[in-house]
């Protein structure tokens, strides 16, 4: 361009056009010149940039392996919140301040919940997933003044690396102290407060029958019905099948006439077995498939018109006692064919019979024999045998037996020794004492039965008409109680499911009903666990437990670590706020809990469960489980 | 008076030939020093980045950290170094260090291989031992310096960066 110009120039022409020409040139020169200028400025810029972004995202880095060096030393020493400031100056990674500086960048460092959806995926909202936080470390720094930038690296970190102390199985529960706790036999084991059983018995309901003054005899009960016989009743009956399925009012299904006074009943199939006072029907055998229509369908006649005055059937055969007859008193009737009962042998006692019961291959009888009160029947052959017998103290009768097992439970009339004589029976044709009582009271004896470990008693009495004897060791029958409210004598007892059924003399409810007042719980207790090892020092992450609380009752967790094994019974018991020397700080939340990180570093674990209740139901704790990263 | 302008306007058009000469002369030396610095700080962004990502991915496989020179300037420090232990027996050990302000790194039998090219010197690489003292977390801190190879310490050929991190190891 200039040569040309300087062409021009020694033409001589234009001259004007020239000046143009370079102010033009220049400016291009000039435009071109800027462009070029930023455009390597700007390229240098964005390299500066870079390099700070690249530091940026190291220091970033730093801030997530440093939170997550915190949460791998314990998962609660990373607390959701922030912003946190990471200090290495220990020697190793701590939470320290709101945020650092390095150079021209600033970091800081929040952890927040993370939540799951349904298909557990983190989600913005859902269930809290406390074994999961979200890391989010944000570096700022200005390339230039008034140029600032931002950087966040975001993290999540789970807790994976879990182990558990867990407690579940009774075995595990029993090396611990428990105190008015107990352990329960819930699932594979369990502790609840402990039991404290029901005192007494309380009537739960009667049934009056439309005849009013015929004393109940006996009763029998099956399942949700009771079967109750009477006094001769001259113008009505004297069986009476009772709906007992809500106690408290009981209802009358059926009855029938038995045209005498019964004095016992034996429920077995479809047929109630009835020892009768009727001089031709000794036994009465009654169908009872349909409760609302009793039917006789057979007796039989003993040969000599004595009372029977009691019965129990065992298989093919009846076995029926009566009072002192010329020859025999105890029949054995074979009931295969119920509407025509056969006899298949009878036996001498000697006696009057008061009352029998059939165990195995021997019968055993209560007597009026003075020296024989008990006697104990062979009955396997086709006439049984007289095989032994026990002479009570003095001469009373003998009244009522009832057999468990080996032992022997006899009654017999009040007198001035004991009345209640536990009588082992191992060897039957050598019965041997065990154990006897005494309830002290006059009257007449009439009838006993036996559930569990007790033993009832009725008795003519009316403000004792139940006494009942706990033979949880039947070599020391201890008297119990007894029910004061019959408001008569009790002549038959029956216990089935918690019910005891009484035949009674109260001629306004003839049949009662008795349960025993549910059993209680202690109201507090606590149950302490033995000492965990985690075998080396411990970050102690969650508690959680699964429990049953009925209404009113409580369970409230709180631990106590410490480095030694010995120094945990001076440790401070804790809860979620950690060891901050408050005693009333508990555990509650059993799904899921957070352990404070003051116990980070312990080795040595030792839960206390708290359990309160309103008296009558208790709290379950069946496992609890501790956390913790080693 | 026709040869006076001529003189005249010589002048000014050697006035202006200079200036314009020496604006271009700036201009090109200005284009070549940004083309300095831009490729200077390339190659050491380059260099550290793919330095620290390699350092990073190594420690975050590891298993534990075997002896190693912790607190000191392998840089300056003749066979200090990083060992680390892995499960892949292959890979034990797996060493950093820098010889020639050249980082290199070892990695069982194989190596050792060169992770910075001899346009930059690896200043200071520098670890630290952030593990805690229960051994629940293993932690490296790490500090890296890398520059432009410059020998003449010309203003445009000086770039360098530094880089601080700390790694986790992740495999416990």
């Amino acid at each position: 361009m200039f040569f040309k110009i300087k062409n021009k120039n020694i033409v001589g022409r234009e001259r004007g056009q020239t000046v143009i020409e370079v102010l033009v040139a220049v400016s291009i020169f000039a435009a071109l010149s800027t462009s070029a200028v930023f455009l390597i400025l700007g390229g240098f810029e964005s390299v500066r940039y870079g390099g700070d972004a690249e530091v940026a995202t190291a220091f970033a880095q730093e801030g997530i392996d440093a939170a997550r060096s915190i949460a791998n030393q314990g998962w609660g020493e990373l607390p959701v919140g922030g912003p946190y400031g990471m200090s290495s100056a220990s020697g190793f990674w701590e939470l320290s301040g709101s945020g650092d500086v390095s150079g021209n960048f600033s970091r800081t460092v929040s952890v927040s919940q993370v939540y799951r959806d349904g298909g557990g995926n983190i989600a913005p909202a859902g269930t809290l997933d406390p074994r999961t936080k979200k890391i989010t470390a944000q570096v700022t720094w200005e390339t230039m003044v008034g140029r600032p930038n931002l950087l966040n690296l975001i993290s999540y970190f789970t807790l994976w690396v879990s182990r558990a102390w867990t407690e579940t199985t009774t075995v595990d529960f029993s090396d611990g102290t428990f105190t008015n706790t107990q352990p329960a036999a819930v699932g594979d084991g369990a502790v609840t407060l402990t039991g404290i059983p029901g005192s007494g018995f309380n009537l739960l309901g009667s049934y009056n029958t439309p005849s009013s003054s015929f004393d109940a005899r006996d009763v029998f009960a099956v399942g949700n019905t009771a079967y109750l016989i009477t006094d001769n009743n001259t113008t009505g009956p004297e069986l009476y099948i009772v709906n007992v399925t809500n106690p408290a009012s009981p209802v009358l299904l059926g009855s029938l006439n038995l045209n005498a006074a019964a004095n016992s009943i034996y429920v077995s199939g479809n047929y109630a077995y009835i020892a009768s006072t009727n001089n031709s029907q000794e036994l009465q055998i009654v169908n009872i498939t349909n409760p609302a229509a009793p039917t006789l369908a057979g007796f039989y006649n003993t040969p000599v018109s004595d009372d029977a005055t009691d019965i129990w059937v065992s298989g093919s055969y009846a076995y029926l006692v009566t009072v002192a007859s010329s020859n025999r008193e105890l029949y054995k009737i074979n009931i295969t064919n119920p509407a025509a009962p056969s006899l298949t042998g009878s036996t001498e006692i000697g006696g009057t019979v008061n009352g029998i019961h059939v165990s195995g291959s021997y019968a055993y009888l209560a007597t009026a024999l003075n020296s024989q009160e008990m006697i104990t029947v062979n009955i396997t052959p086709a006439t049984p045998t007289v095989s032994g017998s026990y002479n009570s103290s003095g001469t009373s009768d003998g009244r009522d037996i009832f057999v468990d097992g080996t032992v022997a439970y006899l009654v017999t009339q009040p007198n001035a020794a004991n009345e209640f004589y536990t009588i082992n029976i191992t060897n039957p044709a050598a019965p041997a004492l065990l154990g006897s009582a005494s309830w002290g009271s006059a009257g007449t004896t009439y009838a006993i039965f036996k559930s569990g470990n007790t033993v009832f008693v009725g008795n003519s009495v009316a403000a004792s008409a139940v006494q009942y004897f706990d033979v949880t060791n039947p070599a020391v029958p201890t008297l119990t109680g007894a029910i004061t409210t019959v408001g008569s004598g009790v002549l038959g007892l029956y216990y089935l499911n918690n019910y005891l059924y009484l035949a009674s003399a109260n001629n306004n409810s003839e049949l009662q009903i008795y349960t025993s007042p549910p059993g209680g719980y202690a109201v507090s207790g606590t149950y302490t666990s033995s000492v965990f090892d985690a075998t080396t020092a411990a970050a102690w992450n969650f508690v959680s437990w699964s429990e049953t609380l009925p209404v009113g009752c409580d369970i409230r967790v709180q631990i106590r670590t410490a480095t030694t094994f010995g120094g945990i019974s001076s440790a401070e018991w804790a809860g979620p706020n950690g060891k901050d020397g408050n005693p009333a700080d508990w555990f509650t939340n059993a799904a899921n809990e957070a352990i404070h990180p003051d116990h980070t570093g312990d080795e040595f674990i030792q839960y206390k469960i708290e359990f309160t209740g309103p008296g009558t139901d208790t709290g379950t704790i069946e496992d609890i489980s501790f956390e913790y990263q080693i | 008076m026709q040869k006076g302008f001529t003189l005249i306007e010589f002048l000014v058009y050697t006035a202006i030939v200079v200036v314009v000469g020496v604006i271009s002369v700036e201009f090109i030396i200005n284009i070549y020093g940004g083309k300095a610095k831009t490729q200077s700080y390339f190659e050491v962004q380059e260099n550290a980045r793919l330095a620290m990502e390699r350092i990073t991915q190594e420690i975050h496989g590891a298993q534990s950290i075997n002896t190693s020179d912790f607190g000191v300037n392998l840089a300056n420090t003749l066979g200090a170094k990083l060992s680390l232990q892995f499960r892949d027996a292959a890979l034990n050990p797996t060493e950093f260090d820098v010889v020639g302000n050249v980082l290199r790194i070892r990695q069982g039998a194989a190596g050792p291989y060169e992770l910075t090219n001899n346009q930059v010197r690896v200043t200071n690489l520098t670890f630290r031992n952030f593990s805690s003292p229960g051994g629940k977390s293993k932690n490296i801190g790490v500090e890296l310096t890398i520059e432009y190879v410059n020998p003449s310490n010309l203003p445009d050929w000086q770039a360098g960066i530094s880089l601080r991190s700390a790694v986790e190891l992740k495999d416990r």
